[in-house]
């Protein structure tokens, strides 16, 4: 499809209330799964450990 | 609709939640198949986080043993993870210990149990070195810092299991170490107000709640998603668990397990494992008489602050109700006396663990019957030889079985 059918499509499912919703959840889910993307494996690793021994 | 982005945002929000929740439960089954191929495989890289030692507890062949280098420092097929591989009298030991371990970071790491920890029988290993050893009996910063928890700090501190009293000296003690806690800010702030105890750090801890339970349920997640990954990176031989059941005669293992150790000593003459004497020769230039160095012992030995920090760890396993048993390696007495504390003066270390364990009722291995004999310890610091290892095991065995204390 061309991007003018596609604006088409998405203008047409945002003029619908639910189709409104629907598109706002990917939007916002997108962000979500973006951000545990990008920050979600975490670091629960240690600082730098030199063992000193006794 | 009025207000699309609200609910599309609340949408997203709980469709993100329930494939979180989809994801723990997951993680769990597979967790809880695996925890046992776990066990019988170096796992120190999971030490700061604690879902896999909730599943451990609740596996009937697992002992969990908490500890320090005394059970990870002398790599050896005598070490109790390895000795007790193949299940030969129906258990495995689960070993949370890392090197330079500490009774604070064992405090944190029971606390972040909270109820798991129930009625459960775990082993706590201490040994003498940072009572005897360190300066002012205190763990060192690195030790300390290397194997801080951020998980296992927050679970403390919101713990709804344990005393404000109990919450506030750990958090009191934990800001003793600052220098973790600078990438930490929430957790720093939240142990101030736990420290204090005034009504406004009160109101702001109370306050606090809901972002630490937030905080904490994203850090078991990226927990989940560690162990999971370590998992599935062991190998199908490292998967594979193989059982045998088998009678242990301990009796015969004792002069194999010592031939082996003496062969490992041949560096010097005070039965100082190799890899360890290199560390203390300098201690050994100068022999000095035994008995003049008493005072000093016992002076450090009785204002060790590591005391304090294992009453703190005490107080944890009673508020939880943790079926406790507190295992101490032994002095090794011919080694001390070499460097001028008297066989006497050592008994301070027995006499001490034994006053601060008491008030907590919980039963105590020290091993002092074996303080004095040659290679079971194979350095200054008390961390069991090969030989050792088999005592050790032994009592392991007895612990597991009921049959110890």
């Amino acid at each position: 499809m061309s991007t003018k059918r596609w604006m088409e499509f998405f203008t047409a499912i945002f003029r619908n209330p639910w189709g409104r919703i629907l598109l706002l959840v990917i939007y916002y889910l997108g962000i979500l799964l973006g951000l545990v993307y990008r920050y979600g494996e975490g670091d629960l690793t240690a600082p730098e450990f030199i063992y000193q021994g006794f | 609709m009025r207000t699309p982005h609200l609910v599309a945002g609340a949408l997203a929000v709980s469709l993100l939640g329930v494939g979180a929740a989809a994801f723990s439960a997951f993680a769990f089954f597979f967790e809880d198949k695996y925890v046992h191929a776990v066990a019988g495989v170096e796992h120190t890289e999971l030490n700061n986080g604690n879902v896999l030692e909730q599943v451990a507890l609740r596996q009937e062949d697992l002992l969990p043993i908490y500890g320090a280098s005394e059970l990870v420092l002398l790599e050896t097929e005598y070490q109790a993870n390895r000795f007790f591989s193949t299940y030969p009298t129906g258990f495995m030991v689960f070993n949370i210990a890392s090197k330079g371990g500490s009774s604070l970071t064992t405090a944190q790491k029971l606390a972040a149990l909270g109820e798991d920890l129930r009625g459960r029988k775990v082993v706590i290993s201490i040994g003498p070195a940072i009572m005897t050893m360190a300066p002012y009996g205190e763990v060192n910063v690195r030790h300390y810092n290397g194997n801080f928890s951020p998980l296992n700090a927050l679970e403390l501190a919101f713990s709804p299991h344990l005393s404000m009293d109990t919450k506030s000296r750990i958090a009191r003690r934990m800001l003793d170490f600052p220098e973790p806690l600078e990438k930490h800010p929430f957790i720093r702030f939240t142990l101030e107000n736990l420290a204090d105890l005034s009504p406004l750090r009160r109101l702001a801890y109370q306050a606090s709640q809901p972002l630490g339970w937030i905080q904490i349920s994203i850090l078991r997640l990226q927990d989940h998603y560690n162990t999971v990954n370590f998992i599935r990176h062991l190998s199908s031989g490292q998967t594979t668990i193989t059982r045998k059941d088998r009678e242990i005669d301990w009796e015969s293992l004792v002069p194999i397990a010592e031939k082996e150790q003496i062969e490992n000593t041949d560096s010097n003459l005070y039965g100082v494992d190799n890899s360890q004497w290199p560390k203390i020769k300098e201690l050994f230039l100068n022999p000095v008489p035994p008995g003049s160095k008493d005072k000093e012992f016992r002076e450090d030995v009785e204002n060790a602050r590591e005391w304090h920090d294992l009453d703190l760890a005490l107080r944890v396993i009673r508020e939880l109700d943790a079926e406790a048993m507190i295992m101490s390696s032994p002095m090794n007495v011919p080694l001390w006396e070499t460097i001028g504390v008297s066989q006497e003066a050592q008994q301070a270390y027995y006499d001490k663990l034994h006053s601060v364990v008491a008030p907590y009722d919980l039963p105590v291995i020290d091993f002092r019957q074996f303080d004095s004999e040659p290679y079971f310890s194979m350095d200054l610091a008390s961390h069991a030889s090969r030989k050792g290892w088999i005592y050790v095991n032994q009592a392991l065995d007895g612990i597991f079985h009921g049959d110890l204390p």
